[in-house]
């Protein structure tokens, strides 16, 4: 892991000291939970925003890394939990906290200062927070989960170095009892560097 | 990227971080009843298809509290024998003839908490290193109070209830617990009592 990094640390620092192209992009993401996500909120949520920075080791192909947080929240009105043993009735406030760290590879098709649409993919850590309200009580865990992304999106030039942003992306976090599955449709602005 | 487009990007980053941010917790400020939770505990292992007579004593118990609160004692006794009876359930005539032995108690507590932001959480860390005690709380924050209330209804089987041993001894085969805030006027308190008791019994579809 620490040769990947250093190695990746190498590619992006030598891209950018001989051609100084890089891309960064400011989002508002929106949320969907997916698979077992659901099984403890199944709301969309409008809460969430991620940065990302990449360099461009070619016209094409760029690494980098993005940080994201999203938050599902629901309130479920006043429902039973069954156990063995005992069974519970209030309502219930859930809320999950998700914060992407990954790096990132894309591959961008079409020319500087164009309409670019872009494939990538992300590989990292998530850090997954739950707490589950219920009554004066609460029960709360949290866990890193090896976390991988694919993506697509499209950048379309507004101004000079600016762009509008809008991409998709699928988020899958393993976890040791439930994954973290979540698409998103993030919008925002991507600033390219001067000479891209 | 070109000075402008930087001054754009930071301006664009700092904007959407607030506007997310601002709006990302909802809020709790919910209706007390809201608060309130009903659990029941029972022996897997028990058969309470069997159970036909109960004897419910008749006394709530409140610990070794000085001056408890009785206010809603009868209430508790009230819909518990009410609870017990719709399920067909008969008082017998003396606690020796009964299948189970029914006894309710009450626990209140009054809570102190103090809320504040996770900006004087990290502040506080951060001054922490001094080597003088830093308050927080000087700087803001919310100090509040409430009153929450328990009201545990427990179920032995009498067979199981020696008579030369107080009942205290006794392992409980069902056990059902309302639990809330009772900074409430009177008759909310008994309404949620009413409605605590019926859940009680409602989710226990084993009885």
């Amino acid at each position: 892991m620490k040769k990947v990094i250093i190695i990746l640390g190498l590619l992006v620092a030598t891209s950018y000291l001989s051609a100084q192209t890089s891309v960064w992009k400011v989002n508002w993401d929106m949320n969907a939970p997916l698979g077992q996500t659901t099984d403890f909120i199944g709301k969309f949520s409008m809460r969430g925003v991620s940065v990302e920075g990449s360099w461009f080791l070619n016209d094409n192909i760029a690494l980098g890394g993005i940080f994201a947080w999203g938050l599902f929240y629901e309130k479920t009105g006043m429902i039973t939990e069954h156990a063995p043993g005992y069974d519970i009735t209030g309502h219930q406030w859930r809320y999950h906290n998700f914060t992407p760290l990954l790096f990132t590879g894309e591959y961008y098709f079409g020319t500087a200062g164009n309409i670019r649409p872009y494939a990538g993919l992300g590989a990292g850590v998530s850090f997954n927070e739950t707490a589950k309200y219920i009554g004066l009580h609460e029960l709360y865990s949290k866990e890193w989960m090896f976390t991988l992304a694919p993506e697509a999106g499209v950048m379309i030039p507004i101004a000079n170095n600016v762009n509008a942003h809008v991409k998709a992306k699928y988020l899958h976090g393993f976890g040791k009892d439930a994954d973290l599955q979540t698409f998103a449709i993030s919008v925002g602005l991507a600033f390219t560097s001067y000479k891209y | 990227m070109e000075k402008q487009s930087l001054k754009f990007f930071f301006l664009f980053v700092f904007s959407l971080v607030v506007c997310s941010f601002s709006g990302c917790y909802p809020n709790n400020d919910e209706p007390i009843e809201e608060y309130d939770i009903v659990a029941t505990f029972y022996d897997q292992n028990h058969d309470f298809s069997k159970i036909s007579t109960f004897w419910l004593i008749d006394t709530v118990g409140h610990g070794n509290v000085k001056n408890p609160k009785k206010n809603h004692d009868q209430t508790i006794i009230t819909e518990v024998r009410r609870s017990l009876e719709s399920l067909t359930w008969t008082s017998a005539e003396s606690d020796t003839e009964a299948d189970i032995i029914v006894f309710c108690s009450v626990i209140n507590t009054d809570v102190y908490t103090y809320w504040y932001d996770y900006w004087y959480d990290w502040w506080w860390y951060w001054y922490g290193y001094y080597p003088y005690p830093y308050y927080p709380w000087s700087y803001g924050g919310i100090t509040y109070s409430y009153s929450e209330g328990t009201v545990i209804i427990q179920m032995m089987d009498r067979k199981e209830v020696p008579q030369d041993t107080p009942p205290n001894t006794v392992v409980a085969r069902w056990a059902g617990i309302l639990n809330g805030v009772t900074n409430d006027a009177p008759a909310n308190i008994e309404r949620r009592i009413k409605t605590g008791v019926e859940q009680c019994f409602k989710q226990s579809t084993y009885l």
